[in-house]
Order: C-alpha cells, then structure tokens, then sequence
C-alpha cells in the first residue's frame, strides 16, 4: 500500500505556487542556415566533438502509399542507402563501411526520414554518399530482391511480438478506410507487388524540396553548411508531386477485438482520438496524460495497476502525433487471469476523469498532481539536449511540427502556464471518448458495462 | 540501413534476457581536444568512485553499480538479485513506501536501473543541482531499505509479469534461455537473470534481506558520475553522503571458473518448435575465455575484428554469403560480447528465408568460420573493421549515459578505465593473423551449441504450467 502525503501537500502548494516562474532552459544555440538558392536547415554547431549528425525528413510517408502498394515508401527508404549513381548496393555499403558512415533512411506514416552520422576526417565521403543517395537512387533489381527478402523478415518478426500484433490490429481498427489504417510495413502480398518503376516514381513525387526539413548537429559552421545544402539538395523537384491526405477521422467506441494466442499474458492496446500539437488545450492534456500515465511509474496508473495490485510490468499512455489525425493510445500487458481487471481498473480510472466531484476527491486523498507533473516535465526538459543526437532529433521533430525555432526557449513556460481547471477540462474533454479496445492472447477483454 | 539496424537490433532481442555488457570503447589517441580524462578515487570505507567529463550540457549521470547480479542467485532462488533491484525503489526510513521514484521525477530526473549476470546497476538523470540530493537518495536506499511482506507479494506478482512480456511471450526469448541453459550447464550463467518462473513465485522477504546484507555496501560498489561535473566537486559530496555507510568487509565469493568450455551434446541442436513463431531463425552461441580473466588481451581485440568481418552488417561476410550469393537467410550477422566476469560470449544469427530448411545454415556458417581460421583476412576488409570499430569509440563520445554505463560496466569487472581507453589503440595493432588465430582459438565448435526458432503450426506453445514443467524437469537433473 502506498501512503503518499507528499503530492497531496505539492497539490495544495500548486495554488500557492503557480506564480513562480518557470525554470527556464537555455535551449540550443539554433542558427538558422539559408543556402543561396534558398534551402533552409536549422544548425547547432558544435567543434567540441569530431562528429557531424544530421537528419533529414521529407512528409509524405506510408500514407501517400499507393492503394495497392502498401510498404512502397518503407521499401523505398530501404533502398536509398542500397546503390545510387556509379556505386551499386555493395560498393555503396563498403564506402560507408570504410568511411565509418552511419547513414540509414526510415519511413513513418507521415514522412521519410533520414539519419546521418560523420566523424570530421570522414566528411567529404559522407557528403557524396549523402547527394548520392537523394538524387540518384539506382533501385537495382537485386537490391529490390534482397531488400524484399528483409522486409519480408521485419513483417514476419512484428506478426511474432504480441505488442506488434496489437497495434496493429488497432491502427487496423481505428482508422478503417484512411491509409492510416496500414502499417508502413505494408503486408507481404503488397510489398511483393512493389516494381521498379513503382520506387522510382514513388522517389520522383516524394524526394522533393518543399516537403523537405533539415537539421544538423556538430563541427561545420553556417557558411559550409548553405554550400553544402546547395550542393546536395539543389537538384531536387521544387515541389513533391505526392497525393493529399485527407484528415482521418478516429472511429469512435466502445468496440474490442481479440486475436487468441498462446503464452500466459494478454497485451492490450487502447486508445480513442487524442488533440492536435497546436490545440490552445494541448500543453493542459500532455499534463493530465503525464499524471495519468505518461512518465515513470509515479502515475495514477502506474499506482493503481502495477504499485498497488502488482497486475503488470507496466502501463504507458501517450499521444501519437500525426499529421492528419490526433490519437491518443495506451498499452499494458497483464495476466491471462487479471488482464480483465487491470482494463477494468484502467477505464475507471479516465472515467473519473470525465466527472469533475471524483476528481478533486482523488486529490484528497493524495496520487500523483498536476504540480508533480509540472515538475517533472519542466525539470527533465533539459536531459534531452545532453547529446549531439538528441539535439538533431529534437530540431527534426520541431520542424515536422510546426513548431517556430524559439520553441524550446518557451515550451517549459507553456507548461507551467496551464492552470488546474484547464488541465480538468482538458481531461473531461480527452476521456469523454469510448475506448477502442485490441488485445492479443488468451483472454478477450469485454468493453466496460 | 534497415537491414543493418533489423540485424542490431536482432541481436539486441536474443541478448536482451541476458543484459549483456557491451565491449565497448572510447577513446582515440589521435583525435584531437577530445581525450577524455577519466579521474578515479576510493573512499575510506572502499567505495570506488569514478567521473566522466562532459561539459557540453548542464546533464550529470549518477550511477551507482553493485558487484552482485543474478550469479549470486542462490542456489534455488533464481531470480533474487533482480527482484532485488525491484524492491530498492519501495521505501526507506526517510523516503516513504514508493516515494523514491516520484522524488526524482518531481526533480526533473530520469531514473532506472538494471541487473545482469555480473552487476546490478541504479540511475538517475538530473541538471547538475540536484545531483546531491540524487546522492542522498541513493546513499539513503544502500542500507536502510524496509523489506515487508506486502510489499514483496506485489513486486513478486509485477516480475512475473515482466516475465511474462521479456521471455514467456517470446518464442525468441525462450530459446535463447533454453540454449543459454545448456550452453552454460557448468556456470551460473545458465540460469535467467529473471529467473525460473516457479522460483521467482517462492521468493520471500527473507531471502531478499538475505540478499541486501550480503551484497549491498560501500564496499561492494562503484559510483559513476558522467558530466558537468569534476571529481574534485564531487569528492566532499560523495564523503558527506557515502562516506559514513559502513563497509561490510564480505568481498563477494565467485563460483569457481568452469574448468573447460566444452558443452555437451554440442552437435544436437536446442530446438524450440512453437506455433506462435512467425520469422524462423538460426542462433549459434559460442563460450570464450573471460577478457580480465585472460592474459592474452590482445586476441579479444583481433576477436572484435573477426566478428566485424564475419558478421557486421551488410558488409560482412555472413551476410554476403547468407543473404546475398545463397539467398537462404533474410538477414545474418554475429556479435560478440567478451567483457564478462565468468566467460564471454560470441553470438551468430540468421533469419531464414521462408523455403530454407535449418540443415542448409549451419554448413554454410561453419564454412565462412573455418575460412576464416585457415586464411587471411584481405587487407581492405581488416582496415575497413578496424576504422568502424575505432570510429564507434568517437561516437560514443556524444552520449555521456553510453559512457557512464561502458566505463561503469567494465570497472565492475575489474577492467579499469585505462584498458578501455586503450581499447582503440589494441585495434589498430591487430594484424590479420591475429585475426586469423583468434578464430581458430576462440570460435571451437565443441565449445558452442546451435539453436532452432521453429514454426511448428501441430504444437501449442508452452503456457506456464508446461514451464514449471520443464523447471521440475531440470531441477531433477541437477539432483546430487
């Protein structure tokens, strides 16, 4: 049993408190860079190491995927490191190899992405492999055979792993009739379905320079880095020639899906429509999220499943952030014979939420608050710039968000901005949702009564 | 790229249960400005200390590293060690029933930890004014710990569970215990650092105080912090809250080595048919000497350059002779992994293409090793090892965690910071004849065992009673 005075005496405090400011963090020293023909990146130099880190997103991913080539853009990023220009796929990978370049695309279902690692003395083979790789892609017969063979095997080790099998289903369920609801792994059928042709078009309409953000990390200064945008980049398509996505609309609950499976342990996947990253009420629902289940185990969930009835290893909810839909999904794993109740407990736990007297009768009795959640997030701000990567991943993510380069100097403010009754409403609103239910083994969990 | 990352990450889940080290490096002579300058200190009571510079963030990385990991699992009790770690986050005296974790939130920290085989390890992640109350927390939990009925029952309840998620719902996870099981029969490596399902369900309060008074004191652990921080700042901090815990002078008592590497029945391989199973895959695990163990360190650098050339990545020569020139494998790649207390291990994979049957693999693997123990390695593929190897300890120069847990994970061995640091430099001497004889003395056949993940539509898998089961079974054969 856990006794826990602490957040109740921080959840009065936090009516005291609320005025003091923010910690503020001292974000990274950002430079906007602007080649001569107008390519843009944001650059954090930095000679303390001999390591350039950039990374590279064009939006667009599996969702522009054709109807019946699911998996183009995934197999397509699969490829661009695997032969380009005069190198084929295994002269291209020794050049990495012998110039200790790590450099590997990746698709989502919003964008193709790219990451690209360097030390110093290695630089100028980077930089070719780089232009190679996004302006000559070769898509030879062999590597397409190869890399289907490798997907094939990613497809299969997913339809393996409960958790996989359960998002799966989810997304599946969710988002029927948008190309959300396919993995970007695409299936086996439609990956082998995939020709030549398909990935060169696909790589015409995608690699383009409107949908293009850059960001880069390490020890190159703002003037070699514009040179360097144009001479890579230059080339591009103006403009990407991908289809529109439309908005997605979240499939409302109650409903619940079961795929039996062996094993002692049932996984269950949860979720319902979440709120956009530029909604006035997103920094209040990021909180309630945080506190519900959003952080380490001192959570409301955390506490009610795992700390107080041992019913799982873990529970985590979080907001997924795509570009044409707002989701919100949690996941937990439990029990054959307690994977039911530890459901049960979770959907009276946001039920709560959604009845504004059982609330703040929760914050009498103690539980994680609003101020921990505060804390917490505002204090940890600064652990995800201790790295040249992290600072890239972070610039990225930023840009494919909409969010302006002085974010990072204001976000701990937005944070401590959000008042309690912003945060209750912002919770009534969130949890007001059915829930969409997929598990994946032995027991199939019923919807709430 | 995503082959190589599926390859890695391949790897990470076969030796996820295990918690490996990794041999990991950092450090290039050549590199200019970027020594790093680890400085190294003991306090009265024993307690070893250790700090990594990284002055580029506000960030400190406190660590404290116990010398106890699942090895010292009594006989029995498997699983102690981390059900232990677990219990380290209930509540002290000071800090009340399951306050810890949500102090060092309310602090802004990150905070973990993790058991292996050899150690177990505790984190947080804090800006540099909140590493002394991060000390005091730590300093707090090393002996003043409440062990309690109740509270052993839940987080007894919570292990099964992640049981449940690490290994029992994981056809991969299963073999890869069964074939450590009998790879290992004569070392305690053998048994799952998580430990037997029926033995972690008997675990009881006085088992883990057992195991805390044993184990947990000044002198059995090493502080690591990496960051903005020097170990002159730090020295004051660590005497004022680690200083006065008292030293409990019971160095740990390691099993003895295993007299040979040889596994039995090493030409029968472990076989895991499952119904569950989608992606059909070929293991072989090999047993190699211990580094610190071993006066010949050399030939664990000419090791890491053979498993660069055998297995790393689409350049290596599994790869090309797996996935490319046969097509019997979807993927294929080897690691190796020698800095562990009792043995090292090195580790060889490849996922089957669909049509492949499990007796094509293993004579096209044997074949590429055996190559390798017989002839030279060409010069461009012994520079393009060594220059990735090498770079690797550059990279990791970004990550002050990565340093703080390669450093820490070496030191709680006995490999000092210096051998790390001088890791780069043992792979620049190594010569393809090293390389060469490394193989033929490292990679034996009868000292490895070869494993089958299997799709077998006909047999259900195993559910807990079938586990207990195959727990009973073993136990029988370990009867005096």
């Amino acid at each position: 049993m856990r006794l826990n005075p602490l957040p109740f005496i921080a959840g009065l405090g936090f009516f005291i408190l609320a005025s003091f400011p923010a910690l503020a963090l001292k974000g990274p020293p950002i430079e906007a860079v602007t080649s001569p023909s107008g390519i843009q990146a944001w650059l954090v130099r930095d000679e303390t190491l001999p390591i350039l880190t950039f990374e590279l997103a064009w939006r667009g991913g599996s969702a522009t995927d054709p109807e019946d080539r699911h998996g183009l853009t995934h197999l397509m990023a699969s490829l661009l490191n695997e032969g380009a220009g005069a190198l084929d796929a295994m002269a291209f990978q020794k050049k990495m190899a012998d110039n200790a370049i790590h450099f590997g695309f990746n698709a989502d279902r919003d964008g193709l992405t790219a990451k690209l690692r360097c030390l110093s003395q290695y630089k100028k083979a980077c930089f070719e492999l780089l232009k190679l790789a996004v302006t000559a892609p070769r898509f030879d017969a062999d590597a397409i055979a190869l890399m289907k063979n490798s997907h094939g095997a990613s497809f299969r080790r997913q339809a393996q792993n409960p958790r996989s099998m359960a998002y799966r289903a989810f997304f599946a369920s969710v988002f029927e009739g948008h190309p959300y609801a396919h993995d970007p792994l695409g299936d086996l059928a439609s990956v082998e379905a995939i020709t030549q042709s398909d990935l060169h078009t696909h790589f015409q309409r995608h690699v383009a320079r409107d949908n293009m953000h850059i960001s880069v990390v390490g020890d190159i200064d703002a003037r070699a880095l514009a040179e360097l945008l144009d001479e890579v980049f230059a080339g591009l398509p103006a403009q990407n020639s991908l289809p529109k996505i439309a908005k997605a609309r979240i499939e409302a609950g109650p409903s619940s899906q079961h795929i039996a499976r062996d094993g002692p342990q049932t996984t269950v996947v949860f979720g319902h429509a979440g709120i956009a990253l530029t909604d006035p009420n997103f920094f209040p629902a990021y909180l309630v999220n945080l506190v519900l289940a959003g952080g380490g185990t001192a959570t409301i969930l955390g506490e009610e499943v795992r700390e107080k009835r041992g019913l799982a290893y873990g529970v985590d909810t979080r907001f997924v952030p795509l570009r044409h839909a707002d989701l919100w999904v949690g996941s937990v794993a439990s029990d054959n014979t307690t994977a039911q109740q530890a459901m049960d407990i979770i959907q009276t736990e946001l039920t709560k939420f959604t009845s504004l007297p059982s609330r703040l009768i929760y914050r009498l009795f103690g539980g994680p608050t609003l101020r921990d959640g505060k804390d917490y997030l505002t204090g940890s701000y600064a652990l995800g710039f201790d790295s040249g990567a992290k600072i890239a991943g972070q610039m990225i993510y930023a840009q494919l968000h909409d969010r302006p380069m002085g974010y990072f100097e204001t976000r701990n403010e937005k944070i401590e901005a959000v008042t309690l009754a912003q945060a209750l409403e912002a919770a009534r609103v969130l949890f007001s949702h059915d829930l969409r239910i997929s598990s994946v083994g032995g027991t199939a969990i019923a919807l709430p009564k | 790229m995503p082959n190589l990352l599926d390859i890695k990450r391949q790897f990470l889940l076969c030796v996820v249960v295990f918690l490996c080290a990794t041999g990991m490096a950092f450090a290039d002579k050549k590199a200019p400005d970027s020594q790093i300058n680890i400085a190294t200190a003991r306090l009265a009571n024993g307690m070893e200390i250790l700090v990594i510079p990284d002055h580029r963030s506000q960030v400190v990385t406190h660590m404290v590293w116990f010398r106890t990991g699942s090895i010292d699992d009594p006989e029995g009790k498997s699983g102690i060690a981390h059900f232990f770690e677990h219990l380290m986050f209930r509540g002290t005296e000071k800090v009340g029933e399951g306050e810890f974790w949500s102090r060092v939130n309310a602090m802004g920290g990150e905070l973990n930890a993790f058991t292996s085989y050899d150690y177990t390890g505790y984190y947080e992640r804090v800006t540099r004014d909140k590493l002394e109350t991060m000390m005091q927390l730590e300093a707090d939990r090393m002996q003043n710990l409440i062990i309690d009925d109740q509270i052993v029952a839940i987080e007894r309840d919570v292990i099964l569970e992640e049981r449940s998620v690490r290994v029992d719902s994981r056809p991969a996870s299963l073999l890869s215990e069964k074939m450590m099981s009998r790879l290992h029969a004569g070392s305690p490596y053998k048994t799952p650092i998580i430990g037997w399902r029926d033995e972690i369900a008997q675990l009881n309060p006085s088992d883990a105080l057992a195991f805390y008074q044993r184990y947990y004191a000044p002198d059995n652990a090493i502080l690591v912090v990496a960051g903005n921080i020097t170990l002159e700042e730090l020295m004051p901090l660590a005497e004022k809250y680690y200083g006065p815990l008292k030293a409990a002078n019971k160095p740990r008592k390691l099993a003895p080595y295993a007299a040979s590497l040889v596994v039995e029945n090493h030409q029968t391989p472990e076989i895991f048919a499952d119904r569950r199973v989608r992606q059909q895959s070929w293991q072989r695990f090999y047993r190699l000497p211990a580094y610190h163990n071993t006066d010949d360190k050399q030939k664990f650098a000419a090791l890491a350059v053979a498993s660069e050339i055998l297995g790393n990545g689409t350049t290596g020569r599994l790869h090309k002779k797996l996935v490319v020139d046969t097509q019997k494998a979807a993927m294929a790649g080897s690691y190796d992994n020698s800095w562990q207390l009792h043995e090292g291990m090195f580790f060889i994979s490849a996922s089957l293409m669909p049509q492949t049957e499990f007796d094509d693999i293993g004579p096209l693997v044997d074949a590429e090793i055996e190559k390798m123990a017989s002839q030279l390695a060409e010069p461009a593929e012994l520079q393009r090892a060594k220059v990735q190897i090498i770079a690797e300890s550059l990279y990791a120069r970004d990550s002050q965690t990565y340093l703080a847990n390669a450093f820490g994970a070496a030191a709680i061995i006995g490999i000092p910071p210096q051998a790390v640091l001088d890791w780069p430099k043992r792979i620049e001497q190594v010569s393809a004849a090293q390389v060469r004889q490394a193989v033929r003395d490292m990679l034996v056949p009868s000292h490895s065992l070869t494993g089958w993940l299997m799709l077998d539509a006909a047999t259900p898998a195993e559910d807990k009673r079938a586990d207990n089961k195959q727990a009973e079974e073993r136990k029988d054969k370990n009867a005096p």
